[in-house]
């Protein structure tokens, strides 16, 4: 039985973004990211605009998908707009005037300045997970992190614990439906009464659940033991992610249009 | 050779020895079972062969290297496969290939060589061309190969099982049956624990443990040839093992002990 289960929000689909290496696409939000903290006037975040739509076209990520981050931080914009635009009894002139409440034009344009800037960065960023596996994601992580072992940052061990995440997520998700249907048989109702009542049914769910994968961690410990794991330290790959020309490229002229456009506009 | 001498283990807190002067070999291309009732020390002897454990007293030796050597143990650990009997809970990769090549990766291996280990190790458990397949979605039974696969690709002179079949159905159980067949005729030494002597029957030796102690150890027909015997340490006998050890008591002669009921049929007409 398969359980669908939404985690990350990988969009499965074959473009040349998808194809990219996950460490090519870290750098690249990266630029992109630096980029759009660089240009100071509007001519800036409309190229910066130009560059997301033509991202997202090529990324062939469906729109309503690509923007889902900007409709759950509506509020964070609006709240942006009305800080810049809104004044209380201000002593110089304004565009409309509400009692002692102004909108202020100067003000405005601002707010208008940082939403949209927001709205590209959350855009722009999210394209990496909409288009890289969340294994693609922790492998790429582990190479970028890598020069952090320095400081003793356990690197290798960090991505090993996201990945075996990744790899039971399936497996807990089935083993919870599994208790959900048995409580359910004995009489458990999972959607009646309030907000408190519901979190208290899924206690008997949960108990179990944790249980189970209390064991599961241990027989997984002795497993990785007798398969010689001892840290990251020596492991080579199977799967070793290698950045291929085509990256090196992509990576070396997208962030020289950041540069160029950051220091331009 | 995997060499147990007189080993024994005490669990901290626990008033009797799990494991009470245990001795046990096991070679190259050797297959042996080892029945036994729960709680015996079938999982805890299984544990000392590849140095998840070490002994109190006595000494457990892989191919001359003493498990309590530090040096050797990533050696001792990559010679004896390890396989347990949750076919869920020993996958570590997010698909099949990934968690073939777990056991190399972490030895080292370069990337060239794993390759060809994971598909050689999951060619040899009949998974070839699964090396892309989510783990949640094979069977059990595939599952269980899977571990076997991962073992494998450590290239282990010794596979250590421990009850792997016992969450498995019956096609699953055949199919890690005639995977471990394989391997000890191409020279791989088997320790199978299992509780169905039936599972048994093709092995070379067959270890009986009962509280610690090893209290029988011969061929497996020796043990059906003995229901009651068995019965006593918790050995479930194949049904067609007790009917003729029955006849026999009752003097009906037939050529003890025998598996299928086609052979007991014969013997009988006769
Ligand atoms: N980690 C442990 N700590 C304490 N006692 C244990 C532990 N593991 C097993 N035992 C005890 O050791 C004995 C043998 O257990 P085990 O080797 O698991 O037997 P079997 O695999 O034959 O069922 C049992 O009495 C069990 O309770
Ligand atoms: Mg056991």
């Amino acid at each position: 039985m398969r359980v669908p289960v939404a985690f990350g929000q990988y969009v499965p689909v074959d473009s040349p973004i998808h194809a990219l290496d996950a460490k090519t696409k870290m750098g690249l939000v990266a630029a992109f990211t630096a980029g759009v903290f660089m240009v100071d006037g509007f001519p800036g975040l409309a190229v910066m605009a130009l560059v997301v739509v033509a991202t997202v076209a090529v990324s062939r990520v469906p729109w309503h998908i690509a923007i889902r981050g900007v409709r759950a931080l509506s509020f964070i914009l609006a709240f942006t707009l009305l800080a810049h635009g809104l004044r209380w009894n201000p002593a110089t002139v304004t565009l409309v005037r509400l009692g002692p409440l102004a909108v202020d034009g100067p003000g405005l344009v601002t707010g208008v300045f940082f939403a949209a800037r927001i709205m590209l960065l959350v855009v722009g960023t999210s394209l990496l997970t909409l288009t890289t596996t969340p294994v693609q994601l922790t492998d790429g992580l582990e190479r970028v992190m890598r020069p952090l072992e320095v400081v003793r940052f356990p690197a290798g061990e960090v991505a090993m614990m996201l990945t075996i995440a990744l790899r039971f997520i399936p497996t807990t998700a089935a083993e919870a439906e599994k208790i959900v249907i048995a409580q359910t048989a004995r009489g458990a109702r999972f959607d009646e009464g309030g907000p408190i009542r519901r979190a208290r049914a899924f206690v008997p769910v949960l108990v179990p659940l944790f249980i189970n994968l209390f064991r599961r961690a241990e027989d997984l410990a002795l497993a990785m033991e007798s398969r010689c794991y001892r840290g990251g330290r020596g492991r080579t790959r199977l799967n070793a992610s290698v950045m291929r020309p085509a990256d090196w490229m992509t990576l070396a002229f997208a962030t020289a249009v950041m540069i160029a456009v950051g220091v331009a506009l | 050779m995997i060499d147990v001498r007189d080993a024994m283990v005490v669990y901290p807190g626990a008033e009797r020895p799990a494991l009470d002067g245990v001795s046990l070999t096991l070679s190259p291309g050797e297959s042996v079972a080892m029945l036994g009732a729960n709680g015996s020390g079938k999982s805890t002897l299984a544990r000392l062969c590849n140095a998840l454990l070490l002994p109190s007293a006595g000494t457990v030796s892989v191919d001359g290297m003493d498990t309590r050597d530090a040096e050797a143990l990533w050696d001792v650990r990559s010679r004896v496969g390890f396989v347990q009997q949750n076919p869920e809970n020993q996958i570590v990769g997010t698909v099949a290939e990934e968690d073939v090549a777990f056991g190399p990766e972490n030895l080292g291996v370069p990337a060239g060589e794993l390759r060809r280990r994971v598909d050689d190790a999951l060619e040899a458990v009949g998974l070839a061309g699964m090396q892309r397949r989510e783990p949640h979605l094979l069977s059990d039974g595939q599952k269980q190969r899977l571990a076997i696969a991962g073992a494998l690709a450590m290239r282990p002179a010794y596979l250590v099982l421990d009850e792997p079949t016992a969450m498995l159905d019956g096609t699953g159980r055949a199919e890690v049956a005639a995977v471990l067949k394989t391997l000890r005729d191409e020279g791989v030494g088997i320790l199978h624990i299992t509780h169905q002597l039936a599972e048994a029957a093709d092995a070379d030796r067959l270890v009986v443990l009962s509280e610690g102690r090893i209290v029988y150890e011969g061929t497996p027909f020796g043990l059906m040839g003995e229901p009651e015997y068995a019965g006593r340490y918790g050995v479930d006998l194949p049904h067609m093992a007790v009917l003729t050890a029955e006849l026999r008591a009752k003097g009906i002669d037939v050529p003890a002990p025998m598996l299928d009921a086609e052979s007991v049929v014969e013997a009988l007409w006769r």
